[in-house]
């Protein structure tokens, strides 16, 4: 208000400076006069409107330290608002006048003293617009920080330290806090209100920095880091800085910073971290070798699995570290440590032996499987047959070894080891059957033998040649009639089943020809004085019998008796073995069945899977030796 | 030159020397030098007696020369000091002006001629100063053809021709011409800057009146400019500009040219 009545004054004086007359050269010198009180006053209005938009960064200081200074006046908002706007129009006033006295300074010698102090003196317009524009922003900045500083004023003295909370327990701080309390009161507390501030007030606040320590330790476990971090000082600088900033967004009325424990939990995380990450990372870069081609262009090379394989994923494992250093842009300092790690070698030992070494596994069981069937198209779709001589020589030998024959040989071809074993199992197998069939043979001419002097037992008091006639379909037989209807006749019932053999084995013919011989020997025997003692008559005995199993998978033999089962590899070193264990297991049976007269029939079952003769056939012997000397008997019977 | 025998004898015959047969030669030239002074003495004492009597003749003759001159002068001097007072009037300086008859001071008064930034003020008035004014920035244009009718207006005036004018009064009349024509230019502005002033003086008491962009322009460079050097180079250039802005302010209120943009 008073600089508009100041301007119809500064106008008079300035008319009545100009209407007296002027001395010569006086006229330039009222020019520049008033040109410079021209300049000096847009300079005051430019600078004003200047002053008015800048800001005024001062302001929340010294409201801030107005109301610290004065508390009592300053407790509440509203006065402390209204004193703190009175002061700060005073202070914008004031920076007003200083910067018109620092522009208007070249101007000092022409202006007058009282126009000098009208344009110093700030239009209210102005100092409104500033005012509005700086103190509620400045006045809630400043309130806000003393009143945080008065609030962790007092939370310091009720709230424990980080190293009070890490070094003492619960009982001890709430005795500490609740002194510390104490110490603060001019008036005693009475006891009863005692355990009210420990449950009211100390209790949750020992809660609170317990539940911090907690949640401090699992963010330092959770918070993700960034990929492009490696060095363990960085990991731990960026995690205590992300964690500081998490935790300094909680709601809690004291925000602990990182405690001891935490510090090093985040250490030992940024320690382990890189290691996890390459570990992590591990199975998914390693690649399994082109062991397809490995195979087809160098057999000879591979003809065993290993070292091959061994080597081959010990490379893998080494290439999927290098490729996920890279992958992962490892710097070159962190991935040598991590490349002496053993826990990262480790890591990439058992991801090539589950990812590569059964794939490399299966890349062999396909290039054996080709092989078998490049070199073995017969026997591979199962349409190779032995000769009958070869099949009569592995039944001989108890099914043992299956022989070497030439066309399976292949000695001068790359075969691999699993393709000739293949072979040999496949050959053993075929021969197995085969010799299935000479035992079925067999067993069909034992069996006839049998049923024939069974019936001629019978019927020994019979016309031999009438029940001859029957069985044999002719009243006269010689010995090449006998054996041709015995042949017949076996040939007949063994042709009854699927048979690969279709024509009696040889040696069969030759049972045959024997039992022949043997049949003929009884008819032409008398009838009443042919005995035919098979054995001595011997007094009603009791009999024990013995069943023995033997079954097989594709790794393991098992032998069950007694309820026992005794197991080892195809091996025969095992297979000793683990006839030692049924014949000592048969021993300790037949020492504990045996009372009083007995006599033990020793059944030997051959169960599934492809039991070798050769074991059979031994186990039969060490029975037998076990079993000499008494009357028990051991046999043999193919139970599919 | 030497003497011959016969000459040597009469010159000693004729000085009464030639009783004495041992005279000398350089006796004899010791006359003869003698003879010649004496001689070259009487013709001095006559020229310096003629030059004296010719010398007084010549300084009457300079004496009225000078009286001439000094008459033709005064002629010419008057004859300026009319002319002197015909541009005045011309340039409508009677109006404002008030020249001290006794001590020739000069005082300028142009009270109400420029109002609350308007061209105000009596009618003789502001036509004296924007016909003056038309009239001054007209004949200032072209100094050279102002120059040539002051010389042929004075000579007219003081009824003399050019050429009986010697030479030296001739170049006195072109100086002192000079002299006069810009003294009464001088005037002419004195009166235009004291308008500028009024109207200046308006405008700083309403600074916002002044739009110019290039003012502006200006105050934004010295608000970002500190303390020193450049900053009052900066603030010499806004007072030469606002005096730009307030001549053609007064020129377009007026209507008048103003002899400053002729500058």
């Amino acid at each position: 208000m008073r600089y508009f009545f100041a301007v119809p004054l500064v106008i008079v004086f300035a008319v009545l400076r100009l209407a007296a007359a002027v001395e010569e050269g006086e006229s330039r010198r009222l020019l520049d006069q008033e040109t410079g009180l021209l300049s000096a006053r847009l300079l005051a209005a430019d600078g004003g409107r200047r002053w008015s938009a800048a800001p005024f960064p001062e302001a929340e200081k010294l409201l801030f330290e107005r109301m610290k200074a004065d508390p009592i006046g300053a407790a509440s908002v509203a006065a402390a608002r209204k004193d703190g706007g009175t002061f700060l129009r005073d202070a914008l006033a004031a920076d007003y006048a200083a910067e018109l006295r620092r522009l208007l300074e070249p101007f000092r010698e022409e202006l007058q003293a009282e126009t000098e102090k009208m344009l110093e003196k700030v239009p209210s317009g102005l100092l409104e617009k500033k005012f509005a524009s700086v103190f509620p922003a400045a006045f809630s900045a400043a309130r806000k920080r003393l009143v945080a500083e008065q609030r962790a004023e007092l939370i310091g003295k009720v709230y424990p330290s980080e190293a009070e909370l890490e070094e003492t327990d619960d009982a001890e701080l709430t005795r500490l806090l609740t002194g510390r309390l104490l110490a603060r009161r001019n008036a005693p507390l009475f006891e009863e209100n005692l355990a009210f501030v420990r449950d009211t007030v100390i209790a949750p606040a020992i809660a609170s920095g317990r539940d911090q320590q907690k949640r401090q330790l699992e963010l330092a476990e959770r918070l993700p880091v960034a990929a492009d971090l490696w060095t363990a000082s960085e990991i731990v600088s960026v995690l205590e800085a992300e964690l500081a900033a998490e935790t300094a967004k909680w709601d809690d009325d004291k925000i602990y910073t990182l405690f001891r424990r935490t510090r090093r939990a985040i250490a030992d995380r940024a320690a382990r971290l890189p290691r996890e990450r390459v570990v992590a990372e591990l199975p998914r870069r390693i690649a399994v070798p082109d062991y397809a081609a490995l195979l087809a262009g160098e057999p000879e090379r591979h003809l065993t699995p290993e070292p091959g394989l061994t080597a081959l994923c010990e490379a893998a494992g080494r290439e999927a570290v290098i490729e996920t250093f890279r992958e992962l842009a490892v710097p070159e300092a962190v991935a040598a440590t991590l490349a002496a790690d053993g826990a990262v070698g480790t890591a990439a030992s058992a991801a090539a032996a589950k990812l590569v070494r059964p794939a490399l596994l299966d890349i062999r069981r396909k290039a054996t499987a080709a092989q078998f069937e490049k070199y073995c198209p017969e026997l591979e779709a199962n349409r190779w047959r032995a000769e009958p001589a070869v099949v009569e020589a592995y039944y001989a030998g108890g099914g043992g070894l299956p022989p070497t024959l030439p066309e399976f040989e292949f000695r001068d071809a790359p075969l691999f080891v699993e393709t000739r074993t293949a072979i040999a199992d496949r050959v053993r197998a075929v021969l197995s059957r085969a010799a299935g069939e000479v035992a079925e043979q067999f067993r069909l001419v034992a069996h006839e033998y049998d049923m024939v002097i069974g019936e001629m037992r019978k019927r020994r008091e019979e016309n031999v040649s009438g029940w001859l006639g029957r069985w044999f379909g002719s009243s006269g037989v010689s010995l090449a009639e006998i054996r041709e209807l015995y042949e017949a006749k076996v040939l007949k019932l063994y042709n009854a089943g699927q048979r690969e053999y279709r024509e009696l084995f040889d040696s069969v013919r030759s049972e045959i020809d024997v039992r022949s011989r043997a049949i003929l020997q009884q008819l032409e025997a008398e009838p009443e004085t042919r005995t035919i003692p098979e054995r001595e008559e011997r007094p009603p005995e009791h009999v024990i019998r013995c069943r023995i199993r033997v079954e097989a998978e594709p790794e393991m033999l098992h032998v069950r008796l007694n309820g026992r089962t005794f197991s080892a590899p195809p091996g025969e070193k095992s297979e000793r073995r683990l006839i030692a264990e049924t014949v000592g297991e048969w021993k300790r049976f037949s020492e504990a069945a045996a009372s009083g007269a007995a006599r033990f029939e020793v059944e030997l079952q051959i169960g599934g899977g492809p039991v070798y003769y050769r074991f059979v056939a031994h186990l039969r012997e060490e029975l037998k030796t076990a079993v000499a000397g008494s009357d028990a008997s051991v046999s043999d019977e193919l139970v599919r | 030159m030497k003497l011959s025998p016969s000459l040597r004898r009469r010159i000693q015959r004729a000085l009464h020397l030639d009783a004495n047969p041992e005279s000398d030669i350089d006796e004899l030239n010791a006359v003869l030098l003698q003879i010649a002074l004496a001689l070259m003495l009487v013709f001095m004492i006559a020229f310096f007696l003629f030059m004296r009597n010719t010398g007084g003749e010549i300084s009457k003759v300079e004496a009225l020369r000078k009286e001439v001159e000094s008459a033709r002068r005064e002629k010419l001097l008057h004859a300026l000091e009319q002319m002197t007072e015909r541009y005045r009037v011309r340039y409508g300086l009677k109006a404002f002006q008030q020249i001290d008859p006794v001590s020739g001071a000069k005082q300028y008064d142009l009270s109400g001629i420029v109002e609350e930034g308007r061209f105000a003020g009596a009618e003789n008035p502001r036509r004296s100063f924007r016909l003056g004014g038309v009239a001054a920035c007209s004949d200032y244009s072209d100094p050279a053809a102002l120059e040539e009718r002051w010389r042929v207006d004075t000579l007219q005036t003081a009824a003399l021709r050019e050429e009986e004018l010697p030479s030296e009064l001739r170049g006195w009349l072109t100086s002192e011409i000079r002299r006069r024509s810009a003294m009464v230019r001088e005037e002419v502005e004195e009166v235009q800057a004291l308008a500028a002033a009024a109207l200046q003086s308006h405008f700083a008491n309403n600074p916002g009146l002044v739009r110019d962009p290039a003012v502006q322009e200006l105050l934004d460079r010295i608000a970002v400019e500190a303390p020193g050097t450049a900053r009052d180079l900066l603030l010499a250039e806004l007072a030469a500009r606002l005096k730009v802005h307030v001549y053609a302010e007064l020129r377009r209120i007026c209507d008048v040219p103003m002899l400053e943009n002729l500058r």
